[in-house]
């Protein structure tokens, strides 16, 4: 049993994508990575949450393909559209590279039909949709609140960039992350309808079994790029996360990659601790 | 053209790069006694210059492969089954189930993995294989390159029944585990060599040859096509980029059609029809 369909229909990923490196922006550990492509289509549509595999030669060396983030994408009829990827600095991107996309890839995180407000919680690297999600939702109207953990204060994502469009933004050690969320749920002042979260598995889970357990909505990217990624498009099965009734091999399979990333917390919350 | 079972756990996924009318679906490793629904869980363990060090997919129960045949049928592609057993009854059992399965005419061939068989495992799983086969059915017998022996291996595979020889290049790290990656394509073209040299010499009776491992790129596919091979296997290389299969594919089939290539390919031109099986 595997738990459902491809997020990415048919033919939205088929084609490898041209882009070119067009600005390289430094913000802490990250440089904010500004690609321009060709075609408006099917970026307009993308959504925090989804993806892009950089496809390599491993006749060159290297034999497993980059995976990111999309960060943010802007499009105006003068500048044509550009796609924002958070890098880590030592990968030493330069304006001028020219790259081969696959993408945007898989589901991303659906907005609250209704202004609500909303809590995202994300650890280090990895919390990057929860930047572009932030300003999308602030622009929905929906009051927005972040908590993010990093094991080093260095570690934090672009803490500018996200106090600039949430209301509050509360910072934790890993090991306080629980407490600090459930304070957070339980706050009458922040109340969230909807939880967010991109962080590792046992984060995941964590605020899954949290939120819910509270009756709020839980939705997560269950995919995490801070760990080895081996091809981010649903071949591999390295990203495998067994759901449903338990036992090894016998339950239901999500593959986030392919049927995800994003999917609803009531996931995590029934499969095994891995 | 083929796709490699470990590498490849979900065809399906890989259909979202292109049209695989004319690239089987693999699908498995199926073993008789898994529980598993999915093949999954790849674990690398370590990459380094042209590889990275991992362990074998594990293998999946009957059901999963029954689910892709459905898959396939629904939308006219074919299967390849890659096939495990500890026994020959395992595996006569696995196919046993699979050819009385609604979908069985997209069965187009089975990769039996014989990779830590000697010459007699060798012959009596192939020919256990054969016997519970349908008459005509593909069969490629799956050969680690880097065992003693290659051409005895051979031997007994096509006399067991085997219509293909897939030469897996992979370096065996420990039971289980595996060196993949564009680093090995010396390795597959070594015993490629032997193959060829072998049949020309009659010192077994030749058959297609599969090259599977150390095809990252429409050159490496060029030069396998070149020293022999009939077709090749891609497997990993797809991680790094799936849209690779069809590259590669094209430059195979144009290698394969080119006037001035008259490689002593080791037998004919193994059947890459795209049409189903007859019943
Ligand atoms: S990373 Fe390969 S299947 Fe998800």
């Amino acid at each position: 049993m595997t738990t459902g369909q491809a997020a990415t229909p048919p033919g939205a990923a088929a084609r490898a994508r041209a882009a070119t490196v067009t600005a390289v922006r430094a913000a802490g550990a990250h440089d904010v990575v500004s690609l321009r492509v060709p075609d408006a289509e099917p970026w307009g549509r993308c959504r925090p949450g989804q993806f892009v595999v950089v496809p390599v030669g491993p006749g060159a060396g290297s034999v497993l393909p980059e995976v990111h983030w999309v960060a943010g994408v802007h499009g105006d009829p003068v500048h044509g559209t550009t796609v924002e990827l958070l890098l880590p600095v030592d990968r030493g991107t330069e304006p001028g590279e020219e790259w081969r996309l696959l993408g945007p890839m898989g589901r991303g995180f659906a907005p609250p039909a209704q202004p609500v407000p909303v809590l995202l919680v994300g650890h280090e690297g990895g919390a990057v949709p929860l930047r572009w999600l932030a300003e999308q939702l602030r622009d929905r109207g929906c009051p927005v609140h972040v908590l993010l953990s990093a094991s080093d204060p260095e570690l934090h994502l672009d803490l500018v960039h996200l106090r600039r469009y949430a209301r509050s933004v509360v910072l934790a050690l890993p090991e306080d992350l629980p407490a600090a969320l459930e304070r957070l749920l339980d706050d009458p002042a922040v109340d969230p309808a909807v939880v967010y979260a991109a962080a590792p598995r046992p984060v995941l889970r964590e605020v899954a079994v949290a939120g819910l357990g509270r009756q709020r909505v839980v939705r997560v990217a269950a995919l995490d790029l801070e760990a080895p990624v081996v091809c981010g498009t649903g071949l591999c099965g390295s990203c495998d996360l067994e759901v449903g009734d338990g036992a090894e091999g016998s339950g239901g399979v999500l593959r986030p990659c392919l049927e995800g990333p994003v999917v609803p917390g009531e996931l995590l919350v029934d499969g095994p601790t891995r | 053209m083929w796709l490699g079972a470990g590498a490849v756990t979900d065809p399906r996924a890989l259909a979202r790069f292109g049209p695989l009318l004319d690239v089987p679906l693999v699908a498995g490793p199926v073993e008789a006694g898994s529980r598993r629904t999915r093949v999954g869980r790849t674990v690398v363990h370590g990459l380094g210059v042209g590889g990275l060090d991992h362990e074998d997919a594990r293998s999946v129960r009957a059901s999963a492969v029954e689910d892709v045949m459905a898959w396939a049928a629904a939308r006219g592609l074919t299967v390849c089954v890659a096939l495990r057993g500890r026994t020959t009854g395992d595996l006569a059992a696995v196919l046993d189930r699979l050819r009385r399965h609604a979908d069985a005419d997209v069965l187009q061939a089975v990769e039996v993995d014989l990779r830590a068989a000697d010459e007699q495992e060798v012959l009596r799983s192939m020919s256990r294989v054969r016997e519970a086969s349908p008459r005509g059915q593909h069969l490629l017998a799956r050969l680690s390159v880097a065992g003693p022996d290659l051409v005895g291996r051979a031997r007994s595979a096509v006399a067991g029944g085997a219509t293909a020889v897939v030469l897996a290049a992979q370096v065996p790290l420990a039971p289980g585990r595996w060196w993949s990656g564009p680093s090995t394509a010396a390795l597959g073209l070594s015993g490629l060599r032997q193959l060829v040299e072998a049949a020309r010499e009659q010192r077994w009776p030749g058959a297609p040859l599969v090259i599977a491992g150390g095809i990252h790129s429409e050159e490496s596919a060029r030069v396998a096509v070149r020293e022999g091979a009939a077709a090749v296997q891609l497997g990993t290389g797809l991680w790094a980029d799936p849209t690779l299969l069809w590259r590669v594919r094209d430059a195979v089939l144009e290698e394969l059609s080119a006037p001035t290539a008259t490689p002593a390919r080791a037998g004919r031109a193994p059947h890459t029809r795209t049409t189903r099986r007859e019943p």
